[in-house]
């Protein structure tokens, strides 16, 4: 009893150790994650909104494109500005610019640019002018909107329901682009996106080429290519590959969670074209038995759990097992053997007795 | 919609491509003779082609060459009972390639064509083989309106959850709200089963030693149909459905007859479920049902149910498939919060019960993904999961950065740490270290290096090393993953 009570302890102080191991990078990353800035250093809202002008001994006011001086109605009216534009106001306007710009390796939220009117938006009395409104991020507080609109900003005026149901986006996007482009707030690919993309491709496959290949597919999807994907970008962190680290002693107790999903990508006879190579399996001779002693001899004895897994998971043993008259289950489960019917309750089937796979258990039958 | 992007692509794309392909071969006359002799005649096709397609957009071709070097030290699985664990180096090379093209011009149907082939092949020890590969894609489409021809090595996503690779025709049509979609073909089979493959870039070789496997690859009896009829409705709503049969060289192997409905009602909330009936069990052999809610626009929340019967999920020509019938439950959300721009939680919980067993299973996973600074130079990502698998389970802790060093460098570390409940080979436990280094020395050219260690219940240590380079011609969303 003293000994149980010690190891108790053990192991709650394990248990403790390990959660905060956890919550500690956790509260450091909380913690620091508010240091999130624009994607310039440029102070926007001071030039803008907040400076003294337009009186008598203060400069003239400014707008966006008092710098970002480019064609309104060209797409890619944004024009970044160069030292001189700073050099109407400061003296040291050299280095003023060289504060502010962008860092070099910071990227453009999407990217691509879109086909877009500015001057035409500009106009629009919602908008009166204000690059503001939808560049939002220019002016605001740091960790606010983004300096670059998302496809979201789009979307409040525009719903484009009509192109987005016939997979048109070359009215705003260049068919160029979208091979290239990722989805930032419309048609994101997070949350539970790895459970939707089955369905979503299914009913919308045209939709899915807009940007995908087949390769997209077969990327994850495809298992008989030597290397999986984990293996193939071991710096693609932040990507839900399932077979992730070390995948080979997990693989059973990831099948037995979720019966049937190995087969999603996974054929019947993979598991057992590795199993051979590995010496695990029936089919090599002196090969290893995953199964514990008696697993399946012996009727009703406390060993014999082959019948309650093979109820759970028949997919599992088809991994290994063979599945035509040829398995050892017909052995023991064929009509007049003594393992008894291997048929669940209720069981149906559309199959005449006679089909060949009814045909190795119930041969005899008329 | 405010413009039209025709204005600036009509007299773009083929005409600019057929001159710019004149161009080109007018240049190289001086390389040859006979270019000399053909190349005006070429250009001037050229030029009449582009200037009857005047098409919308330009064609393009995207592809990627990646090429894996890796090294192997490793202690090996134990063989025979008693055998000593031996330590074998292996250096296998692997390359797969993909093409895209699209947007070819037909005369009166300009970009009309599309097309793609990827392949990859293997070199070197592995598994007992020396010399592997596949074909995975390789089909051409033509596009004319609502009418999509596809012919060739292609991958359907039939009634069921399933897609399968087939080598055939598919064709698609779409009537007002009515979009219809049929296939036909015979299943490309899977290179690992050796009696059946079919696929197999190195089969030649092994069917000459071993005749009886030239004919066990007859796929005459192996083909695959189907149908699906989905109806578009107004509020982003959609039903279909839709029926698949696959034959295997016995019999009907698959016979699913499936419906699928998805609505977004309202921007911040969609909903969608499926279900398929197994029409030779005349049973439902899985079924989802799921609700996304996005009303708090930085905490989408994501519910799902999902039933599936395994037995009904295999073949049923397969001798088993009448062996099971227990089929299993799972509930299961998702929510991630993004309080911060540089910082974003993820949970994920979900609980499964299983018909015949008393012992539920549960999941769950906690990830945060922290991305501070301005130029998002750095990533720093933390994970905790604990899965119950009756009789055992497992606690996983992760962690792992990524760093852009200079415009050119990448470096990334990922490290994991495995508890098992109940021990795997007298071992409790597994520890996981990558790291890679990955050098973008042109836009069309990256390499890298990656090197893994890991301790686990059936290797006391194992090493491996991973060389890869990847050539682009063009950026493509074929993945994101070379």
């Amino acid at each position: 009893m003293r000994g149980d009570g010690k190891g108790g302890v053990v192991k709650a102080l394990t248990t403790y150790r390990r959660w905060m191991l956890l919550a500690l990078p956790l509260a450091l990353l909380a913690g620091a994650a508010c240091n999130r800035g624009l994607l310039t250093h440029f102070p926007h809202r001071a030039h803008l909104a907040t400076l003294e002008c337009g009186v008598p001994g203060k400069p003239a006011c400014l707008s966006c494109v008092s710098c970002h001086q480019s064609d309104t109605n060209k797409h890619d009216a944004w024009a970044a500005p160069t030292a001189q534009s700073c050099a109407g106001c400061h003296q040291d306007s050299g280095d003023k610019w060289q504060h502010s710009v962008r860092p070099v390796l910071a990227t453009l939220p999407a990217g691509k640019k879109i086909i877009f009117p500015h001057e035409r938006h500009l106009a629009e009395p919602e908008l009166k002018g204000q690059c503001v409104k939808c560049h939002a991020g220019a002016v605001g507080v740091e960790g606010g909107a983004p300096l670059f609109p998302p496809m979201a900003t789009c979307l409040s005026c525009h719903h484009h329901q009509e192109q987005f149901a016939q997979n048109v986006c070359t009215t705003c996007h260049k068919a160029n682009d979208l091979r290239g482009l990722e989805p930032v707030s419309f048609f994101t690919h997070d949350t539970a996106w790895s459970k939707r993309h089955g369905a979503e491709a299914r009913a919308q496959p045209e939709r899915c080429e807009t940007c995908h290949a087949q390769t997209s597919c077969d990327t994850c999807h495809d298992s008989t290519k030597p290397l999986g994907p984990a293996q193939r970008n071991p710096e693609a962190l932040e990507r839900g590959l399932v077979h992730r680290f070390d995948f080979l002693s997990r693989h059973p107790m990831e099948a037995r969670s979720q019966p049937g999903t190995c087969v999603t990508c996974h054929v019947k006879t993979e598991c057992d074209a590795c199993h051979i190579t590995r010496g695990v399996s029936g089919a090599v001779a002196g090969g290893q038995s995953p199964h514990p002693l008696g697993w399946a001899s012996g009727l009703g004895t406390a060993t014999n759990l082959h019948g309650p897994a093979a109820r759970r998971d028949i997919s599992s043993c088809a991994s290994c097992h063979d599945q035509g008259a040829a398995t050892n289950c017909v052995r023991c489960h064929k009509v007049g053997a003594t393992g008894g019917t291997p048929h669940p309750m209720g069981w149906r089937s559309t199959q005449s007795i006679s089909a060949p796979e009814c045909a190795v258990c119930h041969g005899g039958m008329p | 919609m405010q413009t039209s992007p025709r204005n600036d692509c009509v007299l773009g794309s083929a005409f600019t491509l057929a001159y710019s392909c004149a161009q080109r071969l007018l240049t190289f006359r001086r390389m040859s003779p006979r270019l000399r002799l053909i190349h005006p005649w070429t250009a001037l096709a050229l030029l009449a082609l582009g200037s009857a397609a005047r098409a919308e957009e330009p064609m393009w071709v995207d592809a990627r060459v990646s090429t894996y070097a890796q090294y192997f030290q490793q202690a090996l699985v134990p063989g025979l009972p008693g055998a000593v664990a031996r330590v074998e180096p292996s250096f296998p090379l692997t390359v797969s390639a993909f093409l895209r093209v699209g947007a070819i011009d037909l005369p009166n149907a300009p970009d009309a064509v599309s097309a793609e082939v990827s392949a990859w092949g293997s070199l070197g020890p592995r598994d007992g083989r020396s010399v592997d590969g596949d074909v995975t894609a390789a089909w051409a489409q033509y596009k004319r309106g609502q009418v999509r021809v596809k012919l060739g090595r292609q991958v359907t996503l039939p009634g069921s959850s399933r897609f399968v690779r087939f080598d055939g025709a598919a064709i698609g049509v779409s009537v007002g709200v009515l979009d219809i979609d049929g296939y036909a073909g015979w299943v490309a089979l899977p290179r690992w089963n050796l009696a059946r493959g079919a696929t197999l870039l190195g089969f030649v070789g092994d069917g000459l030693k071993d005749p009886l496997l030239m004919e066990a690859q007859n796929r005459a009896g192996q083909v695959t149909a189907g149908l699906r009829l989905g109806l578009r409705l107004p509020a982003s709503s959609r039903i279909a459905v839709a029926f698949h049969e696959q034959h295997d060289l016995t019999g009907p192997a698959f016979r699913v007859l499936s419906a699928d409905v998805g609505t977004q009602p309202l921007s911040w909330l969609g909903a969608g479920a499926r279900a398929s009936l197994d029409l030779q069990a005349l049973a439902i052999s899985e079924a989802r049902v799921w609700v996304d809610v996005s009303a708090l626009k930085n905490v989408p929340l994501a519910v799902d149910y999902s039933y599936q019967s395994p037995s009904l999920l295999l073949p049923q020509t397969s001798v088993l498939a009448a062996f099971g019938g227990a089929a299993w439950h799972e509930v299961g959300g998702e929510v991630t919060v993004r309080a911060l721009q540089s910082l974003k939680v993820t949970g994920r919980a979900s609980g499964q019960v299983f018909e015949l067993t008393t012992q539920p299973g549960a999941r769950g996973q906690l990830r945060a993904v922290w991305t501070p600074g301005i130029d998002g130079r750095l990533m720093i990502l933390g994970e905790l999961a604990r899965a119950l698998i009756p009789p055992s389970g497992y606690t996983q802790l992760r962690a792992g950065a990524r760093y852009r060093a200079t415009a050119t460098i990448t470096t990334s570390a990922d490290a994991s740490a495995f508890f098992y409940d109940q021990p795997i080979r007298g071992v409790s436990s597994s520890l996981t270290g990558v790291g890679s280094v990955e050098w973008a020395a042109k836009p069309w050219l990256r390499a890298m290096l990656s090197a893994t260690v890991m301790r686990t219940p059936y290797a006391a240590f194992e090493a491996q090393g991973l060389a890869r380079l990847v050539v682009e011609l063009d950026p493509v969303s074929a993945g994101g993953l070379p």
